[in-house]
């Protein structure tokens, strides 16, 4: 068999185009847990962006309504969340469970009249680019806005984190909430605006997968990327560039296999769909082993709730 | 400039106590005031509202005449009130640079420079670039108070500066506080410790129960007349008799080491010691230098390798708490609240955490409630805990009484050793004195205490012999009537 | 002027009402949603919570699906009361289910009172098995338990997907995703004719009076508050952490096991793709509506399960979308969740100051 170059090519970008969702919710996730909450509702978010982008697409025509349409929903769903934990002190792993089960409910309730609608061709940048490079051309261009928007975000965290002064709040807050307050730093409004942002991202994967990756609304559709995602920040210890090496490897399962199915190995293919859940755990084992480094790198108020007793 | 900061009738009330009742001061800049009271007369609570942490019922505050709002921290900020709280506000996986850009609004490279020449003048030394973590207590107390001078405040609060430092570090401290006040600033210092407030300070006010029992200038103060006004009682003054001499040995630590997983623990180093029947061996250190870890390891809530602990002749370093028990040791862990009781369960609930097995308390797998009743009952009448409804859940309980279950709850077996650690902290001085009374007692039966705590006068008061732990690792062991608490100050500092 | 203020102690009346005010609080928005979806609130209302239980066979709907959410409620109450986060019984009970079917497969067309016995214990032991796994993750390398958990159901589903579609597909099922028909002797006996409830009720009932008697009688039950509490304390009394952590999620897996051996070996009598309609994750709300009390867990079964039928009936006679159960079933959790603010916190009317 010859191999083409560009087919190579080809291949990495669908790996980094199936990797998009990956990175766009752990990075907000990443950062609602960097200010201490423990949001597990990622799931119930991403759906909720998905139904709602490819809906507002559909009603609407308008793409960019579609696209900041879902970032809102998120941002509204999340908000349920950000109210109970933050305003009623609710525990963090129940309301974020609670979450994720309205968020697959009210998501299948809207889509239940789009099923089997077509989506719409979301345009691409960079298009006529793609073939004047072998192997890197097809890896660089030719891609929606989203995705070089995931592929930036990483850094971007990173900056923010490291050298702003929000950022700076942000992961004070979630190292000491009660030494952030007592220093005047308004705790809760700060992790309100993490989760809220948490829930924009999560929002802006969920409509990626349903307008862009699979241009249609499938029921379930985002099929447990929400807790990989979760598993994703885990996994970086909380930093952002490894994001990015977490959301590759697990997109390049899920693309090898499609490949593999059609090179024809013989392995069953719900074998080869299971793969991604299954070293996630072994992934988890792997890097929670060394619970020092864990220790350290967690956020150390990360899923308590903090009140102000006055 | 003259800074003149005025308390003017501040009144908190908590369900159930009224943390400052009424309570009215004046501050003048160039004195170095001590605010003087013991645990839970209402110090912290009065600084909290100075620095806008806590808002009062009641109460103006008036700085230069100016009447300050203070609805949060900010405000105080804002006005120029400094604050170095007792339990640091520091953000510990933060760079020291972090900690103190977070609340400024100066640029980076400006900022840099202010903090040199801050730690040029008052020779402080500091990374700026580790984590606050890496950091010892001393070093961290430095980091709040730069963060403090950055701002160049008028008043500066200490609130309990010194628990947490070496002797060392204390008179570092001092003349720190004393250029602080001749450039002007207004110093507020509070403490429960007696000894510190006449080296130090100008004026005293003391504190008792939320209220303002006396302003005096510290000139016409002494020890003991501070003391009284403190307790409000005449104190009454616990003397331990020198203990038979026994060369019967009960517990023996070999070779004991723990390296822990976790960042923030400290690691323990070739300990060995060893305590003989009716003995009492006291282990002093600053609080952070492995205490807990070696509470856990002699408790066995950590567990070593069988030989390094002998007890009894018997090896049980391998065994866990419960199974400690029943070669009758009996531990009474620091944190009252989180670890050696429950605070929402009842109090006879709480008494059978302590579970051996001529207990009975289960039989079979099953909770003999009946037998758990008796049982704490009769702790809640021999120990003196100050109610008779054993269905009560234990977080209605002081922190005496709760102390006071728990050490019942404990000797209630009558164990050949107690392991206590910081028994008394935080307790008032009838509680403290009920449980000094109570160790004693445990000595003149011939049974032993290991006593780990961080209250230097604590030791020096009940043990036969001390060990001071620095680092994790404990100096030689030595007669207690051989030490006296500045030699303990420098060996908690870590010289030899 | 309302001010909030902070209780003394946690009323322990508000304790128990909560759950109910969470239930009424659903109603409320949940007739909101219909209206908003241009249906009629108390219509609505009606199809989804009291025409599915008006008769006989309605009746028996709802015990049939109460009964799988109590007993997983039961065994989660189990983790959930000693801090383990086991949100993984969904695949659990899919696992216990594999196993079962396995087993009564392995009887096919033959007859013996010993067959059920043996069913039945090999679903309770598959789901200890699926459920050891994030608990020996969790004790002996600090995993968090709740990915893993999480993580398996999906596992445990393409598994299941596997096996139906492949070698235990049945002969001469014409490639339909299903197995052969259990032997009757493999499957639980029904109580009435013509009604679908069967024996299996009898499992959640003993599985509630055994709950109850070892969370408020046994040592067990002592030390599993004790680590609900505070792990610090439980391990300064030297409980053993490791074995209770493993032994909590064994019993939790063992009870959605069970539950996945009643999916099966009830009326259906076959294994195929969609043996549960996420009973595993519903059975987390109704552990928590329960207030991870056994009788508690009872009624707030017997909530939930209306969901599930409610959203049947709507969808029948009103055309509402099914999903909708699913959706009150997370406000469910999130009213409760909320009204614990009346817990610790109460309003209190002042008369303004100044």
């Amino acid at each position: 068999m010859i191999i083409d170059i560009n087919f190579i090519g080809l291949i990495i970008a669908s790996i980094m185009a199936s990797a998009v969702p990956l990175i766009l919710a752990s990075c907000g996730e990443l950062i609602t847990e960097r200010s201490g909450v423990l949001n597990l509702g990622v799931e119930g978010m991403m759906i909720i962006g998905a139904i709602s982008g490819f809906a507002l697409m559909t009603v609407t025509g308008s793409l960019i309504i579609a696209i900041f349409g879902a970032m809102l929903a998120g941002v509204l769903i999340s908000s349920i969340f950000a109210f109970l934990t933050q305003t009623l002190i609710t525990n963090h792993v129940a309301t974020g469970l609670a979450l994720t089960i309205f968020g697959i409910g009210i998501s299948a309730m809207i889509g239940k009249n789009f099923v089997g609608i077509p989506g719409k061709e979301f345009p691409v940048l960079f298009e006529s680019l793609k073939d004047t490079i072998p192997l890197v051309g097809p890896i660089l261009f030719g891609h929606s806005i989203v995705f070089y928007f995931a592929f930036a975000l990483p850094f971007m965290t990173n900056y923010f984190l490291k050298k702003t002064k929000i950022g700076l709040i942000v992961r004070a807050v979630g190292d000491s909430p009660v030494s952030a307050s007592n220093q005047g730093i308004k705790v809760r409004l700060v992790r309100y605006l993490c989760i809220l942002y948490g829930g924009a991202m999560s929002g802006l994967a969920g409509a990626y997968l349903s307008m862009i990756y699979t241009p249609q609304w499938i029921e379930n559709m985002t099929g447990g990327r929400g807790w990989i995602a979760l598993a994703l920040v885990v996994f970086s210890t909380w930093n952002p560039i490894k994001i990015l090496i977490g959301a590759m490897i697990f997109g390049g399962l899920t693309i090898i296999q499609f490949h593999m199915q059609a090179i024809g190995v013989r392995i069953p293919v719900q074998f080869l769909t299971a793969l991604p859940y299954i070293v996630t755990i072994i992934v988890l084992v792997v890097i929670s082993r060394d619970s020092r480094k864990i220790r350290l790198s967690t956020p150390s108020s990360l899923g308590k709730s903090f009140h102000k007793d006055n | 400039m003259n800074t003149n900061l005025k308390i003017s009738n501040v009144t908190k009330i908590y369900p159930g106590c009224v943390a400052n009742d009424n309570v009215s001061l004046e501050f003048n800049s160039g004195k170095i005031y001590a605010l003087l009271g013991e645990n839970g007369a209402g110090k912290s609570t009065l600084v909290k509202i100075l620095s806008g942490v806590i808002i009062p019922d009641e109460g103006e505050i008036y700085l230069n005449k100016n009447n300050l709002k203070l609805n949060s921290p900010l405000d105080a900020k804002k006005n120029d009130i400094g604050m170095v709280f007792q339990h640091f506000n520091l953000f510990e996986t933060l760079s020291v640079f972090e900690n103190l850009i977070i609340d400024s609004d100066e640029q980076r490279e400006s900022l840099r420079e202010k903090i040199d020449s801050i730690m040029k003048k008052y020779n402080f030394s500091i990374d700026l670039d580790i984590p606050v973590l890496n950091l010892s207590a001393g070093q961290k107390q430095k980091v709040e108070i730069i963060r403090c001078l950055i701002r160049n405040p008028k008043v500066l609060i200490m609130d309990e500066p010194t628990s947490v430092l070496t002797e060392q570090e204390t008179s570092e401290l001092f003349l720190s506080l004393k250029k602080f006040s001749e450039e002007g600033i207004l110093i507020i210092y509070i403490t429960h410790k007696l000894k510190e407030v006449m080296q130090l300070c100008d004026e005293v006010a003391v504190m008792r129960r939320g209220k303002l029992v006396s302003v005096s200038e510290i000139k016409n103060e002494n020890i003991e007349s501070l003391a009284n006004k403190m307790v409000g009682q005449n104190l009454k003054t616990i003397k331990k008799k020198k203990a038979k001499t026994s060369s019967d040995q009960l517990i023996k630590i070999t070779n004991l080491n723990f390296t822990s997983e976790d960042p923030f623990e400290t690691n323990l180093m070739d300990i060995n010691f060893s305590v003989n029947r009716g003995e009492c061996l006291g282990i002093a250190g600053i609080s952070g230098n492995g205490q807990s870890e070696l509470f856990q390891v002699l408790s066995g809530e950590i567990i070593s390798d069988k030989n390094c602990i002998e007890f009894n002749n018997n090896y049980i370093g391998d065994l866990n708490p419960q199974e400690r028990r029943e070669y009758l040791m009996a531990f009474s862990p620091e944190d009252r609240l989180e670890q050696a009781a429950i605070p929402q369960m009842k109090i006879f609930e709480n008494v059978a955490l302590n579970n051996f097995k001529s207990s009975n308390f289960f039989n079979n797998g099953l909770i003999n409630e009946n037998k758990i009743k008796e049982h704490s009952k009769k702790i809640i009448s021999d120990f003196n805990v100050n109610t008779d409804n054993i269905e009560l859940k234990s977080q209605f309980l002081s922190g005496g009484n709760l102390q006071k279950l728990i050490i019942g709850r404990e000797l209630i077996t009558s164990p050949d050793l107690l392991i206590c650690f910081n028994p008394t902290w935080g307790l008032d001085v009838g509680a403290i004195n009920y449980i000094h009374e109570t160790l004693i007692k445990i000595n003149e039966q011939n049974k032993s205490i290991i006593l780990i705590s961080t209250d230097t006068d604590e030791l020096l008061k009940l043990s036969d012999k001390i060990s001071v732990i620095h680092k994790g690792k404990l100096s030689k062991i030595m007669n207690a009537e051989e030490v006296t608490s500045e030699k303990l100050g420098i060996l908690m500092g870590g010289a030899n | 002027m309302i001010k909030i203020v902070k209780r003394d102690q946690p009323s322990r009346a508000i304790f128990f009402f909560t759950p109910v005010l969470a239930i009424f609080l659903t109603l409320v928005a949940g007739g909101l949603i219909f209206f908003i979806l241009g249906f009629k609130p108390f219509e609505a209302l009606k199809f989804f919570f009291i025409v599915p239980i008006a008769d006989k066979y309605g009746f028996s709907e709802l015990l049939l699906k109460a009964t799988p959410l109590c007993l997983i409620a039961i065994g989660l109450s189990f983790c959930f009361k000693s801090n383990n986060w086991n949100i993984g019984a969904e695949g659990q009970l899919t696992f216990g289910a594999i196993v079962s079917g396995g087993v009564a497969l392995l009887f096919y067309e033959q007859e013996g009172f010993y067959i059920l016995p043996i069913v039945i214990l090999a679903g309770a032991i598959g789901g200890m098995l699926y459920a050891s796994i994030p608990a020996i993750l969790k004790t002996y390398f600090n995993t968090n338990e709740i990915l893993v958990s999480l993580m398996l159901v999906y596992v445990s589903k393409l598994i299941l997907d596997y096996l139906v579609v492949g070698p235990w597909s049945n002969p001469e099922g014409f490639n339909f995703p299903e197995t052969r028909q259990f032997s009757d002797s493999a499957k639980l006996p029904l109580l009435f004719e013509g009604l679908r409830i069967h024996a299996g009720i009898f499992l959640a009932l003993a599985a509630v009076v055994i709950s109850w008697f070892v969370f408020y009688k046994t040592y067990l039950g002592f030390q599993m508050k004790v680590s609900g509490f505070s792990l610090k304390t439980a391990k300064y009394a030297g409980y053993k952490g490791k074995k209770m952590i493993i032994l909590v999620f064994l019993i939790s897996g063992a009870c959605a096991g069970l539950a996945g051996v009643g999916e099966i070996t009830g009326p259906i009598g076959q294994l195929h793709r969609e043996i549960s309609p996420d009973y595993g994750f519903t059975a987390i709300i109704v552990a928590f509506l329960g207030r991870l009390h056994p009788v508690g867990i009872i009624f707030a079964s017997l909530v939930v399960a209306i969901t599930y039928l409610g959203a049947e009936t709507a969808q029948i006679f009103m055309q509402i979308p099914k999903y909708t159960g699913q959706v009150f079933q997370g406000m469910i959790l999130f009213f409760l969740l909320a009204s614990d603010y009346l817990l610790f916190f109460k309003f209190k009317f002042i008369g303004s100051k100044k």
